[in-house]
């Protein structure tokens, strides 16, 4: 049973700030503000990680370290075009989802869009357009006018609202993966058995550099990642293709793309869950990867686990999860840290 | 210009989804009659969901001069409930497949619900092939049971609606066609001086993306002595070859083809003067309800205005509203000139009178 209610209002202050990778600091702020009256020491290291640490009732043997990234992915402005608009590079992967897609350039949150050709004029209507052929519109009228709002090397990140949709799920960008950040920013206000360090990191969608310095500086023995991970349950595929399935619990893998998760960690996991009756589940595809990679190669090496919320459709301006599996999410985090010797 | 941009807004919120155009009708008329400032001499909606809505002069024989404008949009019908809250839909007009993964739907159903429009998972996608339109699935986020108590097949579903406010007077947004065609003629009626001779019908005809249902009536509704089809154009964009389309902000656009009346074309030119106006030749049809309407009743002199857009049939179709001022001033133009001195009137040489021969 989930005891504890997810905090959406959270969530949502969380997602619909911008974090693209290398621009995180406004997530960052959000964040310090949120945990810095539950926390002992709260810092920003040299690369932009927020890092925190917590007193337990008691001190574990080896230290805790929770972590969950605060960047999203998104969008670079590339050059100028004549005409005003502006070539972009993405900036971790998104796929073929861009097309007529509305977006926030910069700090100062210009309105834009990602053009989408005509279909009248499309001679093959079953192809991907590719990425290079799009541009972001801010409806600039030269290339003069764009060139005044110094948007030349800024972000872009998906412009997206938080909803709840049907029964018992939200869809917002970016829940990968700020449903880590709103859990450990939940988790600092609750009385824990141990002691524990929260690492809100950086730069996990361009490969973990935020992880290698957290775990540098914390020197964890054990490690609890937070993540968002890919769901693809649609109607009709089969188990094997769903990878894992929203409203089915906190995902639990095994090992994904980058992670050998620990063993004995993984099922203190899965025990926990059955004795408190919250749903889990694991992955049925070793795919993916998470800051858990670069955690458990960073120093003498770490044990590392994770729990990460189904996410559909990631990694575009609408990923979708259920309220419900955050909570499960929620809960075993907390059973988790509390379990430890 | 303010004003204008929240009518727009306004009349885009309203679904119009191609073949469920009366389900807004009302909503639309009562938009259209605020921003206009006093009752329409006649208002009504047509038995195949049209809207018209006319400034008389009070006289009997007045000529009528009319603007058409679709109120349809492009849109889908729910096709098939699938099964675990998922959807498909059949396309309702030209819709490319890829702006639709992870763009949301408004599924107007018994409940006015979100749907988001599934992506391919990576790890199953083939580099860069699409599904067809009607393939993709859509998430609701409903139990099966649920979905089908709010859910029918059949039931019209549109792009969600948002309005974006960019740089200058620039803007973006679903449904811009041909809502902005709606806005320039209503602008452009309220601007007009009251005529002596003419009336003036707006016909916001119904099914133009499913091939001009609303036109075909347009003659036995109004019967009209000249026409003049608004819709919109192309606008250039990244890829366009120069000189093939219209330019954002350069002013309504001005079609030559071999459909519409080159007189009537040519004497709309002549009243444009002193407002932006790029031409365009289409060379044989139109691509809008022109190449039904010239040809239906008696036959009717039409001539098209275009406001040129970019992104056309997309979530994110983006404007100059300083090109639907121009658009608009020169119906104003049009109507005042036409009531002067109407052209493209049936002459008889020999006997006869009104439509007998």
């Amino acid at each position: 049973m989930n005891s504890k209610k997810m905090d959406l209002s959270l969530l949502e202050k969380l997602c619909c700030a911008h974090g693209v990778s290398g621009y995180e600091d406004e997530v960052a702020d959000i964040i310090i503000d949120l945990i810095k009256d539950n926390c002992d020491t709260v810092m920003k290291d040299s690369v932009g990680n927020v890092l925190a640490f917590k007193k337990g009732k008691k001190t574990p043997k080896e230290p805790i370290m929770l972590c969950a990234h605060m960047d999203e992915v998104g969008f670079s402005v590339k050059n100028i075009n004549d005409d005003g608009t502006l070539d972009f590079l993405q900036v971790g992967m998104t796929g073929t989802v861009l097309p007529s897609k509305r977006v926030f350039v910069g700090k100062n949150r210009i309105p834009g869009v990602i053009s989408s050709r005509p279909v009248h004029l499309s001679p093959d209507k079953s192809k991907a357009v590719k990425q290079s052929d799009l541009v972001i519109d801010i409806g600039a009228k030269d290339k003069a006018e764009a060139e005044t709002l110094g948007v030349f090397g800024d972000y872009a990140a998906f412009d997206s609202d938080f909803a709840l949709l049907g029964d018992g799920l939200v869809k917002a960008k970016a829940l990968d993966d700020r449903i880590g950040c709103a859990v450990m920013c939940m988790l600092s206000s609750y009385d824990l058995e141990n002691d524990v360090y929260f690492a809100f990191t950086v730069g996990e969608e361009l490969g973990g550099t935020g992880a290698i310095a957290a775990t540098n500086r914390i020197k964890p023995g054990t490690a609890l990642v937070l993540e968002g991970t890919t769901a693809s349950d649609l109607f009709g595929y089969s188990d094997k293709d769903k990878v894992c399935k929203a409203r089915f619990g906190a995902v639990c893998p095994f090992m994904d793309g980058g992670t050998f998760y620990d063993n004995g960690l993984y099922k203190r996991i899965l025990t926990l869950a059955k004795e408190n009756s919250i749903k889990v589940q694991t992955k049925t595809k070793i795919a993916g990867g998470t800051d858990g990679a670069k955690i458990q190669r960073t120093g003498k090496g770490t044990k590392v686990v994770a729990l990460s919320l189904a996410c559909r459709y990631i990694h575009t301006s609408s990923s979708v999860g259920s309220i419900e599996d955050m909570e499960s999410i929620l809960a075993l985090s907390e059973l988790f840290i509390n379990s430890i010797d | 210009m303010e004003k204008l941009k929240g009518f727009l807004k306004d009349l885009i919120y309203f679904p119009t989804v191609s073949g469920y155009e009366k389900m807004s009708a009302d909503s639309i008329i009562r938009l259209c009659t605020d921003y206009y400032g006093k009752p329409f001499d006649e208002c009504r909606i047509t038995a195949t969901g049209s809207i018209i809505l006319a400034k008389k002069c009070g006289k009997k024989d007045a000529k009528k001069l009319c603007f058409d404008a679709h109120l349809d949009t492009i849109g889908f019908a729910v096709s098939e409930i699938c099964g675990d809250g998922y959807l498909r839909l059949a396309p309702l007009g030209g819709i490319d497949a890829n702006i639709l993964p992870s763009s949301e739907v408004l599924i107007l159903g018994k409940q006015r619900i979100r749907g988001i429009v599934s992506s391919i998972p990576p790890h199953l996608s083939s580099s860069d092939k699409l599904p067809a339109v009607g393939e993709l699935l859509i998430d609701t986020g409903f139990t099966d049971e649920h979905l089908r108590e709010v859910v029918s097949v059949g039931n019209p579903v549109m792009l969600y609606p948002h309005f974006t406010k960019l740089l200058g007077d620039r803007i973006s947004s679903v449904s811009l066609d041909d809502k902005i065609c709606i806005a320039a003629a209503v602008e452009a009626l309220r601007k007009t001086d009251d005529l002596e001779n003419t009336d003036i019908y707006l016909y916001f005809s119904s099914g133009e993306e499913r091939g001009g249902n609303g036109s075909h009536h347009i003659y036995e509704e109004i019967a009209p002595d000249a026409l003049i089809v608004l819709d919109v154009n192309f606008a250039k964009e990244k890829g366009s070859v120069d000189g093939e389309y219209g330019v954002l902000s350069e002013g309504a656009m001005m079609s030559f083809s071999a459909v519409t009346s080159i007189k009537f074309t040519r004497f709309v030119l002549e009243c444009a003067k002193g407002e932006k106006l790029q031409l365009v030749n289409e060379m044989t049809y139109t691509g809008t309800n022109a190449d039904v309407s010239a040809r239906v009743g008696l036959g009717i002199p039409t001539a098209v205005v275009s406001i040129p857009i970019k992104y056309m049939h997309s979530s994110v179709e983006t404007a100059d509203m300083n090109d639907v001022i121009s658009c608009a001033n020169i119906l104003c133009n049009v109507a005042e000139e036409y009531d002067k001195s109407p052209v493209c009137i049936p002459v008889y040489f020999k006997g006869g009178a009104g439509d007998e021969l």
